[in-house]
Parts: structure tokens; C-alpha cells; sequence
């Protein structure tokens, strides 16, 4: 917001949010969304959604053709850190069969988790597939989990290489550096430190059709199989 | 005359300590007209229609210093002044050696303290973020500020809808959670009755009716003006609704409201009836009861008995003959139920908040037959505290009244509580000594209890002292005016 003007593209528009393509790879997609909506770290939080068409965003404004936005207010992205991951069985914590339809199976392996076999995988605005790495890397990096230097190496690199939509692959970038939707840093915190882990899981599982669901199911992979380095 | 217009830079003062400074310095000796303020929008326009020259340009975080006087050296002695107050309010308030920095979110301020309400005052452009903070961060939230757009309501409360917390507001004046006043809010007595106000000083009203009778309030749970239309579609009427129908303090509620939209109407009517527990509805309208009537109602099915609100005489027993009614209002509802009320007898009212078929009064609010105004209207709050706060707008305007020899009786009220002015009746009495030694007379309706920090006994009595006619009933006090109302022809 604050840098340069640069151009936008609009890429994904929803009943909450509009997703614009930026070109500036630290930050690839910029959202506008209803405080309703799924909040991407990188998103403007609006009463309303612009028309459809391209934008211009820079010197801290916002615009399209017919206004100007303004930034009154700087919110900060949620980023859990600093926690650990809980001795106690996570298993009942799993989405049933019914709301993670569509959420591709994870292995419950230490080294289960194939970041190139997950990226794009999937229908929808978020690939469930990329939902599912995009829990375990912010669970792995709100635990400093040693995995998330070959994960997120992983993930990087078959971004370079594969097809995925828009939004995923910011959703992915952010999630590299550990940055997440509060709905997911909640649970995170919730399940880790104790607290109102039904209401969190409830909240978290009511995002998007199946993306709950897979975001949890990346964090839970996360959480649960941290103990089992160096089992065979 | 000596007049300057300074632009300074390089500190930031909030607007609440600005406005204590420029009454403070518009009060010295000498001075005709001083604002110190920082140079918004709002503020340039208000220091360039007090006839100061603006400079070229400014930025909003400069600040504005305009002083008008008699001569040199009151200027001089006021600028002097300024420095001095702005020194004072700008001096730290004293923390212990290592204590945490003060929150500056409401995010911040509620994680780990244990909050569950949060309290949004910035200015209307601005309360949209703070909102959505403090409702991310779980709390319910009333929003006191207005001029906040109609969008951001609806985003607003639809996102606080999924998240289970109540949204109060925007412009919601009043609210009682479990015997805390915040805004502006009378000290009543606890009691069984819940209220749900989309309308501030109606709720406040309602509540020192009950409290003279006896019956005491759980909690009163605003909504905002708007929340009833077909815009915004009752979305926090009925979280309101579903909160007091869970606690256990409650055994009967309140709507407090103007006639609400049909369709919202039908889904709050069906809400009320799975309630579980009693609903009453006092919805202001053409040829609906008084919130007075309310009152009485609310009280005998609460199993009390009705006390009638007090009422005293005034010394001028008839208005000015060929006169008109005029009603100088700091409550939104105060107004508006005056105005149904006179309509009735008298036709159509003017006003700068007009009923259906009123007339509406010009920029300058120049009064034009029977006229009634609502200060506390948003337009005229921009860029200046509430009436309920400061009434010196009011007192200019009943002066101005005495003088105008169309005018033939004066009804105004009287709010106290917290958040209002400590001496309410005390600002406006010497004018209406005036006006009451001109012939004029005036109507007062005080809204208040005993218990409020102004007492209502006290300030009853300084209007009674000044020659006021002084009713604990906004009808009976409306009512009282229109009788004074010498006949006229067109009234007939």
C-alpha cells in the first residue's frame, strides 16, 4: 500500500472479497475483503467491495475508477509464535469424513508430508491440497519445527514449477513465513495453550466448503507428528 | 478588533483537550471567538466560517490556533493563554519505572485483561476499524460514534453476527450492562427489566420513568438508530433479544423504538414470541402511546405501581400572545416525541429532523412557525461536543428566542446522567430567567433520577428558581406547552 503505484489485476472476485494480482512477488495478491470474509494477511478491509475492473494501489490510497480508498487504519496480520505443540491425543480433534471431503490425505509419518505432491491439488479458489500445506507450514512455524526449513524449500520450489491459482499461491507465501488467517492462528493457539479448542475448531472448520478442514488437517499433521522424529 | 490565524507543526493534541482549550481560551477576557484545533477538513471550514482567513495549505496533523479579540493585548494576554493550557494537557500523566506501555488498539487493550465490552468513540471515519478490531478480538462492542456510513454498519454487524458478540450502535448514546453506565446513561436501580433501544435518550427516559416508579433495569442494550430498517435488518435487536433472553436478571423486556421496517417488524415479532419471556414493544409513532404511557405499562407488568412524574408550575402562566411553539431538544427522541405530540394539535411542525409531512428548517435554522430543533442531530455535532455535554449552542438559541417576537412559548429538556454536563439546568437557567422576565414562558422536561450525579431534585429545582415549568414527563411537559399556547388563528 504504501510503496510505489502499481497496477492490479482483479483474479478471483467472491461474495466477500475481490483478490488482485499485484506482479510484485513479496506480495502477490492483494485482497479487498468485508470483515466477513476469510482475512489473507495481505488484505484491505473494507465495507464494501470495489466494481469490477482493474485497480491502482500506492502511496498508502487505493483506487478504481469511480473512488479513492484510504487507509485509516493499519491492522497486523496474525502470526503465531512460540508455541508447543501438546502432549495430549489430537486425534478427536480430525475433521469427519463429512466436512473434509475433498482433503487429500496426509500420511502420519514424520516425513509425511510431500509439499510437491499437494500444491494445486484439488478444486477451488484455494486448492485443498494447498490448504493442507498451508497448515502445516504455519503450525510448523508457530512451533519452530525443524521441518519447516525442507518444507517450505519444497514448497518454493514446486511453486516454481507447478500450476496453482492465484490466491494459493499468496496464501502459500504467507504461510512460508508463518502468516495465517486469524481463524487458523486461533485454533493454533487454542489447541497449543489451552482454551475454547471447540470454538476455535468450530470457527476453523467453518472456512470456506472444505478449506477448514484442510487447514486443520495440515496443522493437526504438524502437531501430532513432531514426537515421532527418529521413529521408524 | 486584532485577529491571527497560526499554523503549527510538530504536535499532535487529541480533539477532547482541544475543545477544553478553546473554551477555556474563548472565555478570557477580551476574546470574541477562539478555536484551537487540529487542521482537518472539518476544523478549517469551521475557523474559516468564524471569518478567520485560511492559509494557503495545511495538513491534517498541523494544528490550527485562531483568536479574535478586542484589541492587542487580549490577544496577546489569550495566545499566552493557549501556550499555556496546551503546556499543561501536553504534560505526561506519571507511570511507575518499567510499567507496560498503554494499549494503543482496543485489540491490544483486550487480550489478557479480560474484557468482554468495548467501548468505539473515534470520530465516525474512523470507527469502522476500531470496531472491527475490537469484534475480532471477541468483544461486544457499542459504537458511540456517529457519522458512520450505512455500509460499514452492515458490514459491521453481519460480520459480529458470525462471530456471536453484539454490535451497539453506531450512535448509540446510551447503554446499562449490569448496572455500568457507559455513555450517556442515567443511575438507575437494578430491577427485572431488560431494555433493547434503538433510540438513546428514549431509553434513558424510559429508564428514569421506571426508576421513579420503582422498577429497575438488568441491563439496556442499545442498537442504533438504524438497526430496524430495512438496511440493516434488526441484526442486533435480535442478538440484543437472544442475550437477555439468557440472562437470568431478566425477566421482562423493552424495545425502545421508532416504528420499525414491516418486514423487520414480522421476524422480531416472531423472535419475541420464542423468547420465553415477555416482550413489550414501545414503538414512537403517529397515534402510538408516550414513552410515558410505556412506562406505566412496563411498570404494572412488572408487578409495580405507577408513580406519576412530578411536575411544578412555571412563573409565566400564558405564552406571548400571536406566538409560536418552540422546542430546543438535546434528545434525539425527546424531539421526536414532542413533535408527534404537537403535530396533533398544532399540524405540521419545522424541523431540522422533520416528521413525514413537516417542513424542513434552512441551513441557518431559522425557525418558521412552530419549529423544533434537535441539537444533538448528527449535522450539528460535527466538529463539536453533544449538546448533553456542552448546551451553550442551546442557551445562544433560547436567547435568540426571547428576542424573536414570533415565539410564543419555549419547551426544551433537561438530560442528566453520566457523560452529560455536571450542570445542565445551571447553563441554560440564566436564560431562562430571561426569558421568563421577557414574558416568555418555558417548559422543561427532566430526564433523570436522584441518584444521577447531578441530582434531580437540585436541578428541578434551579429551572423551577429561574421561572421554568418542570415536568419528569417529556408528554406532560410538551403537553403543558401546547396549553400555554395562546390561541392563534391558523391553529385553529
Amino acid at each position: 500500500m504504501d510503496g510505489a503505484e502499481r497496477p492490479l489485476e482483479e483474479a478471483a472476485r467472491t461474495r466477500v472479497s475481490v483478490h488482485y494480482e499485484t506482479g510484485d512477488p513479496r506480495v502477490p495478491v492483494l485482497t479487498v475483503a468485508t470483515p466477513s470474509a476469510v482475512r489473507l494477511p495481505a488484505s484491505i478491509v473494507a465495507s464494501t467491495l470495489p466494481p469490477p475492473g482493474p485497480a491502482t494501489v500506492g502511496s498508502g490510497r487505493f483506487w478504481h475508477e469511480s473512488s479513492i480508498w484510504r487507509v485509516s487504519r493499519w491492522w497486523r496480520p496474525d502470526r503465531p509464535v512460540g508455541l508447543f505443540p501438546p502432549c495430549t491425543d489430537l486425534s478427536g480433534l480430525q475433521a469427519d469424513d463429512e466436512s473434509a471431503v475433498g482433503v487429500p490425505e496426509v500420511s502420519t509419518a514424520y516425513d509425511g508430508l510431500r509439499p510437491e505432491r499437494l500444491v494445486g491439488r484439488g478444486p477451488g479458489l484455494t486448492p485443498a491440497g494447498d490448504d493442507v500445506l498451508a497448515g502445516a507450514l504455519v503450525a510448523a512455524h508457530a512451533t519452530s519445527d525443524p521441518r519447516l526449513r525442507r518444507w517450505r524449500a519444497a514448497t518454493l520450489a514446486t511453486l516454481g514449477s507447478t500450476t496453482t491459482t492465484a490466491v494459493s499461491r499468496a496464501l502459500l507465501h504467507h504461510a512460508c513465513d508463518g502468516y495465517a488467517a486469524p481463524e487458523l492462528a486461533r485454533f493454533l493457539v487454542a489447541v497449543c495453550n489451552g482454551g475454547d479448542v471447540a470454538a476455535a475448531r468450530a470457527r476453523l472448520l467453518a472456512v470456506g466448503h472444505v478449506s477448514g478442514a484442510a487447514l486443520m488437517t495440515g496443522a493437526l499433521h504438524t502437531l501430532f507428528t513432531h514426537r515421532l522424529e527418529g521413529a521408524a | 478588533m486584532s485577529k491571527t490565524l497560526q499554523v503549527r507543526r510538530g504536535g499532535y493534541v487529541d480533539s477532547v483537550t482541544l475543545m477544553q482549550v478553546s473554551k477555556t481560551v474563548s472565555a478570557s477576557p477580551g476574546v470574541t471567538a477562539a478555536l484551537v484545533a487540529m487542521a482537518t477538513e472539518l476544523n478549517l471550514d469551521l475557523a474559516s466560517s468564524m471569518g478567520f482567513d485560511l492559509p494557503a495549505s495545511t495538513a491534517p496533523n498541523e494544528m490550527l490556533v485562531a483568536v479574535e479579540a478586542a484589541d492587542d493585548d487580549s490577544l496577546a494576554q489569550a495566545l499566552d493563554l493557549v501556550e499555556a493550557t496546551l503546556r499543561e494537557a501536553a504534560s505526561p500523566a506519571p507511570t511507575a519505572f518499567g510499567a507496560a506501555p498503554p494499549p494503543v488498539t482496543v485489540g491490544a487493550a483486550a487480550r489478557g485483561s479480560g474484557a468482554t465490552v468495548a467501548l468505539v468513540s473515534t470520530p465516525g471515519e474512523y470507527a469502522f476499524a476500531d470496531a472491527v478490531d475490537a469484534v475480532d478480538a471477541g468483544l461486544h462492542t457499542m459504537v458511540f460514534s456517529d457519522n458512520v456510513p450505512l455500509a460499514q454498519e452492515i458490514a459491521l454487524k453481519r460480520y459480529a453476527e458470525d462471530a456471536g458478540v453484539l454490535v451497539m450502535g453506531p450512535d448509540c448514546g446510551t447503554a446499562v450492562v449490569a448496572g455500568v453506565g457507559l455513555g450517556f446513561a442515567n443511575v438507575v436501580r437494578p430491577g427485572p427489566v431488560g431494555v433493547v433501544a434503538a433510540s438513546g435518550t428514549g431509553a434513558q427516559h424510559l429508564m428514569t420513568l421506571l426508576d421513579h416508579a420503582g422498577v429497575g433495569v438488568s441491563h439496556c442494550l442499545g442498537v442504533g438508530g438504524r438497526d430496524l430498517s430495512a438496511d440493516v435488518g434488526g441484526v442486533s435487536t435480535i442478538r440484543a433479544l437472544d442475550l437477555l433472553a439468557d440472562d437470568d436478571a431478566t425477566d421482562l423486556v423493552v424495545v425502545v423504538s421508532k416504528p420499525p421496517d414491516a418486514e423487520v417488524a414480522d421476524r422480531l415479532e416472531r423472535r419475541a414470541q420464542e423468547l420465553g419471556k415477555p416482550v413489550l414493544f414501545a414503538l414512537l409513532g403517529p397515534g402510538r402511546p408516550d414513552l410515558t404511557a410505556v412506562a406505566e405499562r412496563v411498570v404494572s407488568s412488572a408487578g409495580g405501581t405507577w408513580q406519576k412524574p412530578s411536575s411544578t408550575r412555571g412563573s409565566v402562566e400564558a405564552g406571548r400572545p400571536g406566538g409560536y411553539l418552540r422546542g430546543l431538544f438535546a434528545g434525539g427522541t425527546m424531539c421526536y416525541e414532542a413533535m408527534l405530540l404537537a403535530a396533533e394539535q398544532v399540524g405540521p411542525i419545522a424541523s431540522n429532523t422533520p416528521l413525514a409531512g413537516g417542513r424542513s428548517l434552512d441551513e441557518q435554522l431559522r425557525s418558521d412557525g412552530h419549529t423544533m430543533i434537535d441539537f444533538g442531530d448528527d449535522r450539528l455535532t460535527r466538529g463539536r461536543p453533544h449538546p448533553m455535554i456542552d448546551g451553550s449552542i442551546r442557551v445562544d438559541r433560547l436567547r435568540a428566542e426571547v428576542e424573536d417576537a414570533t415565539t410564543g412559548v419555549v419547551l426544551l429538556d433537561v438530560v442528566l446522567g453520566l457523560g452529560a454536563s455536571l450542570d445542565p439546568a445551571g447553563e441554560i437557567a440564566p436564560a431562562i430567567s430571561a426569558a421568563t422576565a421577557a414574558g416568555l414562558p418555558v417548559v422543561a422536561a427532566v430526564v433523570g433520577t436522584k441518584d444521577d450525579p447531578q441530582s434531580l431534585e437540585r436541578q428541578a429545582d434551579v429551572l423551577r428558581d429561574a421561572g421554568a415549568w418542570v415536568h419528569g414527563s417529556n408528554a406532560d411537559a410538551t403537553r403543558t406547552a401546547l396549553s400555554l399556547l395562546h390561541d392563534r388563528e391558523d391553529n385553529a
